[in-house]
């Protein structure tokens, strides 16, 4: 990628939404650079789905920012190219592979349909391209020609993975894609983004609620409550020695080797004052 | 310690567009009276179906072979009343309490509603909000007027297991009873899963796709792949001494949340349903340890250290499988 690393590619500032007198997104910033992957973790309500939202377009910020390699994106697209443009600069892949995917598209048509809006190329040129997108995520031919029903879940959010990337996204917006896998198959797409950032330096934001996951993903964490951003920092310092008692006790909740479950870890947390950092 | 539930040879068929599809395959196991087994494995493995052949909950057209006894007796003999009793006595804790509540009835109508042939509305309220403050719900007299809609996931939840408890059951058929709820939740009702059977002496069938959750509340864990049971032994060395391949490819494809791997150890190809199995053990064709005499027969499952095990590699394998340490 051509820019120098200083300039963040996706910087989000004073992001807020209110849905009523409710405010689900309440004043955050953050910003990544090319190649960083930016982890917002947090539990259901804490307002982690809204962020994304908001960075693809699909929700109006009520207040504040967002920018993509310097191009403002807070406010609706006036005119055709301009969304056209936004398209190109962000994607997302959802939870559910189940009920993301088009039922009555191929994985070939719906990475196709991507290509053309780029005008690039002739139809060759786009099936060539699309047979390579399939080789990235590891779709062989007759899976990509294959109606999403004939497919596995694991399947299904490959071709999600390649429909977003045929459309060469900076940030690619992960909104719980591996939440809903098998552990095997989990494992399977895990690697492979790992694979896909590093070979095209793009940048990702996942939003999850499994640790474990954004662990092995991602550089950067923040974490979310009540629509707050109450701890940030880089993976392994918070995931190892959290400062904030909300992301002690996330961490505290997760079983792993050895892990007894405690009642009551979730008392303390209540009457604890939330510094926003 | 004697058998209270105990399940022999259970297969089970079920009728998917106009042929008998095999779901579970030779499954065998048995919890003491006061034990706790956690039955793990991905979607598909046939551990849900485990369970609904258990509280016979099957749908209809179901083929069932083997047997399925509860203190000695026949579950699938039973009839009218025999059965209601049992169901009291081994009640199910499902997936997701939204869609086990009636919405448009209150919590005091769901949770009552099975005692309200023994006792007067009275004494079943009292045992209702006493329940609930065993399951860390205060202001149960409110709790009880209230409709599902106006409680959190984690809070239903808890309802649905105090509701089980309310029956003083023996066994309690629990399905990934904490999956659809938060991290910080699913420590919570765990904890007071864990509390209440060592208090009562109730035992647990516990499912659940993850080994580590598995093996901080159960004694025994079995791992089911594609409909059979493929390894049983203690939850706490499962981790360290899996006997299994199927075991060891599960636990080492898990992220850890204490390190970063270079690599996750994926297992190729996705999990098989039973009806898909190969002729062979159902786990060679993604195994790493796989031979000619793995895709000739099925391996039977049989005792293998202080557990069983269906693989004829174990005794070669064993030692080799161990997971690599987080550090």
């Amino acid at each position: 990628m051509s820019e120098p690393d200083s300039q963040p590619v996706l910087a989000v500032e004073g992001l807020t939404k209110r849905f009523g007198d409710f405010v689900a997104v309440d004043d955050i910033s953050v910003s990544i650079t090319t190649g960083q992957s930016l982890a917002v973790v947090g539990e259901s309500g804490s307002g982690k789905t809204t962020v994304a939202r908001m960075i693809v377009g699909l929700e109006r910020p009520s207040a504040g920012t967002i920018a993509v390699a310097g191009h403002d994106r807070s406010q609706p697209a006036p005119k055709l190219k301009e969304r056209r443009d936004r398209g190109r600069q962000v994607q997302i892949v959802f939870q559910d592979p189940y009920s993301s995917l088009d039922p009555r598209q191929s994985a070939a048509s719906a990475i196709d349909e991507v290509l053309k809006l780029r005008h690039t190329g002739s139809a060759a040129d786009r099936r060539k391209r699309a047979a390579e997108l399939g080789d990235l995520v590891g779709l062989d031919d007759r899976q990509m020609h294959a109606l999403p029903r004939a497919l596995s879940g694991g399947q299904r959010q490959r071709v999600a993975i390649a429909r977003a990337l045929a459309a060469e996204p900076r940030v690619l917006i992960l909104d719980e894609s591996v939440a809903a896998l098998d552990v095997s198959i989990q494992a399977q797409v895990l690697n492979l983004l790992s694979d896909i950032r590093e070979n095209t330096g793009i940048s990702y934001v996942l939003i999850s609620h499994d640790l474990a996951v954004v662990r092995q993903l991602c550089d950067q964490i923040v974490v979310m409550r009540r629509g707050t951003i109450v701890e940030r920092g880089d993976t392994p310092r918070v995931l190892d020695h959290p400062e904030q008692q909300y992301t002690k006790v996330l961490r505290a909740s997760v079983p792993g080797p050895g892990w007894k479950p405690t009642r009551g870890l979730r008392a303390g947390m209540e009457e604890e004052h939330v510094q926003p950092t | 310690m004697t058998d209270l539930l105990s399940v022999d040879g259970l297969t089970v068929r079920l009728p998917v567009s106009n042929e008998m599809r095999t779901v579970l395959e030779g499954v065998s196991f048995s919890i003491a009276e006061g034990e706790a087994l956690g039955l793990v494995g991905e979607s598909g493995s046939g551990k849900s179906m485990t369970v609904r052949s258990i509280a016979r909950l099957l749908p209809a057209g179901a083929a069932v072979d083997g047997t399925v006894s509860f203190d000695g007796h026949d579950v699938y003999g039973l009839r009218g009343g025999q059965l209601r009793a049992y169901r009291q006595e081994a009640p199910v804790v499902f997936q997701d309490p939204r869609a086990h509540t009636n919405p448009v009835r209150r919590i005091g109508d769901f949770m009552t509603e099975t005692l309200r042939s023994s006792v007067s509305r009275a004494q079943a309220k009292a045992r209702a909000v006493a329940v609930l403050e065993q399951v860390g719900i205060d202001d149960g007299e409110r709790r009880l007027r209230m409709y599902p809609h106006e409680l959190s996931g984690g809070m239903l939840q808890r309802v649905m297991i105090a509701t089980a408890l309310l029956t003083n059951p023996r066994l309690i058929l629990a399905d990934e009873p904490t999956t659809a709820l938060d991290v910080t939740i699913q420590a919570e009702v765990m904890a007071i899963i864990d509390d209440l059977r060592k208090e009562f002496g109730v035992a647990l069938l516990f499912i659940t796709h993850d080994l580590d959750l598995a093996a901080a509340v159960c004694d025994r864990t079995a791992v089911m792949y594609a409909g059979q049971i493929v390894e049983t032994q203690a939850a706490g060395s499962l981790h360290d001494d899996p006997y299994h391949p199927y075991t060891a490819a599960l636990a080492g494809a898990r992220p850890s949340v204490s390190a970063t791997e270079t690599r996750l150890a994926a297992i190729p190809g996705r999990p098989l349903s039973a009806f898909e199995a190969p002729a062979g053990c159902a786990f060679a064709p993604r195994c790493a340890h796989v031979q000619d005499a793995c895709t000739e027969a099925r391996p039977p499952i049989r005792g293998f250290a202080s557990g069983t095990v269906r693989c004829l590699r174990a005794e070669q394998l064993r030692g080799s499988l161990r997971v690599a340490d987080h550090v």
